[in-house]
């Protein structure tokens, strides 16, 4: 599947799916947080504009895969509200992908600045 | 609905408008642990969103559907849910620097704790029923049945409670107070064994009778008002009897404390047997099936059918 096959559009949310998680990580990785605060803080970033339930299926996924663990944290006003963390094996991966991050980031990096945009590549 | 700082009054279709949304969710999704926290974190999104709203104000439909609109359709989200299910293989690979030995391909090998031991909302229902009924099962067996059975039943609903009570708002309140009625029932099963004369019994055991009662008393109440809580927004027909239950529950024991104690102390008192007096109150206890029952036991089964059936 080459990028000239598909179009931009699709590429652009492709490319954002698939970093969607090494941002949730991230974040995770600097404070707990309510699932309610990792949506609005990841739909506010420029540059996304996923929908807000889009995150919990992820959540989800990742809870699933050992990456993330949760609290019940009791409210004094309601019910009990789930506080999201970074588990050790999440931030063990997390260093990992991280590092996959940089190495093909400074790759694209390089591969843009011989075709700076605005140029015709051709 | 009962309006709180942190769940405004929605208007009928505001609620109608939330209700819909949440079935289709779950009609979307298949049933299993984690469909159910999916559905509790989409359910705590839409509160906390909501929240922004004026206490003293009622969600519009219109407020309603905005919020509704940011979290996307529920057939995309249960999308998503289903394209995450198999996704363990699409994990990136780990780079070639050394790394923990963690394969992202392979499931976790420990299941987080949180997944392994958490109970749903309807298995914790299901604990808090079956614990109650052991306790008021054993009061046919005078004596040891009383406590036996009262020690177990209050165990397992502490069980019940500390796996899956974050479902139910003040859980921890309600585990702390259950430890404590397990404490005065673990105190007054010995004493309740002695000899002892009238004044003695007054004296040490009346007390401890007493504080199992109020125990008892604020234990339910907290209880059933976390339910009604949990009522509001899974089952809000069952709000208003849940609170008018534990308000009849409130007077019924304490009256039933009343009677018990004076016709057993009376009896005690005429024919000079303490034991005679236990024996009568202890007699009446079984009454206390028909009240566990109709104000405790139902409405937890009820509420628990309602939650399964949406």
């Amino acid at each position: 599947m080459s990028s000239s096959s598909i179009a931009p559009f699709k590429w652009v949310t492709q490319l954002k799916r698939g970093i969607l998680e090494l941002c949730c990580l991230n974040l995770l990785a600097s404070e707990r947080l309510y699932g309610y605060e990792l949506a609005k803080r990841l739909s506010e970033a420029p540059a996304f504009d996923v929908s807000l339930g889009t995150v919990y299926p992820l959540l989800s996924r990742l809870k699933k895969e050992g990456l993330v663990d949760s609290d019940l944290e009791e409210s004094p006003l309601g019910p009990a509200r789930r506080k999201y963390r970074l588990s050790e094996v999440g931030a063990a991966q997390l260093i990992a992908m991280n590092a996959e991050w940089r190495t093909i980031s400074d790759f694209i990096e390089t591969l843009i600045a011989k075709n700076p945009p605005g140029e015709d590549p051709a | 609905m009962d309006a709180n700082p942190v769940s405004p009054t929605r208007s009928p279709e505001a609620a109608r408008l939330e209700q819909d949304y949440l079935d289709r969710l779950r009609s979307a999704l298949p049933s299993s642990a984690e469909t159910s926290e999916l559905i509790d974190n989409i359910r705590d999104h839409i509160q906390t969103a909501l929240a922004e709203v004026p206490a003293a104000a009622e969600v519009s439909l219109t407020k309603m559907a905005t919020v509704l609109e940011e979290l996307g359709s529920p057939e995309s989200i249960a999308a998503e849910f289903a394209d995450s299910a198999p996704a363990v293989s699409q994990t990136p690979p780990t780079a070639p620097e050394p790394a923990p030995a963690q394969n992202p391909h392979s499931p976790p090998a420990a299941a987080p704790n949180s997944v392994a031991t958490e109970l749903s909302l309807p298995e914790t229902l299901d604990r808090l029923f079956v614990g109650y009924l052991i306790a008021i099962v054993g009061l046919w067996v005078p004596f040891i049945g009383l406590y036996i059975c009262h020690m177990i039943g209050f165990a397992v609903m502490l069980k019940g409670i500390q796996r899956g009570g974050g479902h139910i708002p003040q859980g921890e309140t309600v585990k702390k107070l259950l430890i404590a009625a397990l404490c005065v029932v673990i105190a007054h099963f010995p004493l309740s064994t002695l000899s002892l004369a009238p004044p003695l019994v007054a004296i040490i055991i009346l007390p401890l009778s007493i504080g199992w009662m109020v125990l008892d008393i604020v234990v339910f109440w907290i209880l059933m008002s976390g339910l009604a809580e949990v009522s509001d927004q899974r089952a809000p027909e069952m709000s208003t009897q849940l609170r008018d239950r534990r308000i009849i529950y409130v007077i019924v024991s304490i009256v039933f404390f009343i009677l018990a104690a004076a016709i057993g102390g009376v009896i005690a008192v005429n024919s000079g047997e303490p034991k005679v007096g236990e024996l009568v109150g202890l007699l009446l206890l079984p009454i206390w099936w028909v009240v566990g029952w109709f104000l405790i036991l139902k409405p937890i089964r009820q509420l628990r059918n309602r939650v399964l059936a949406v």
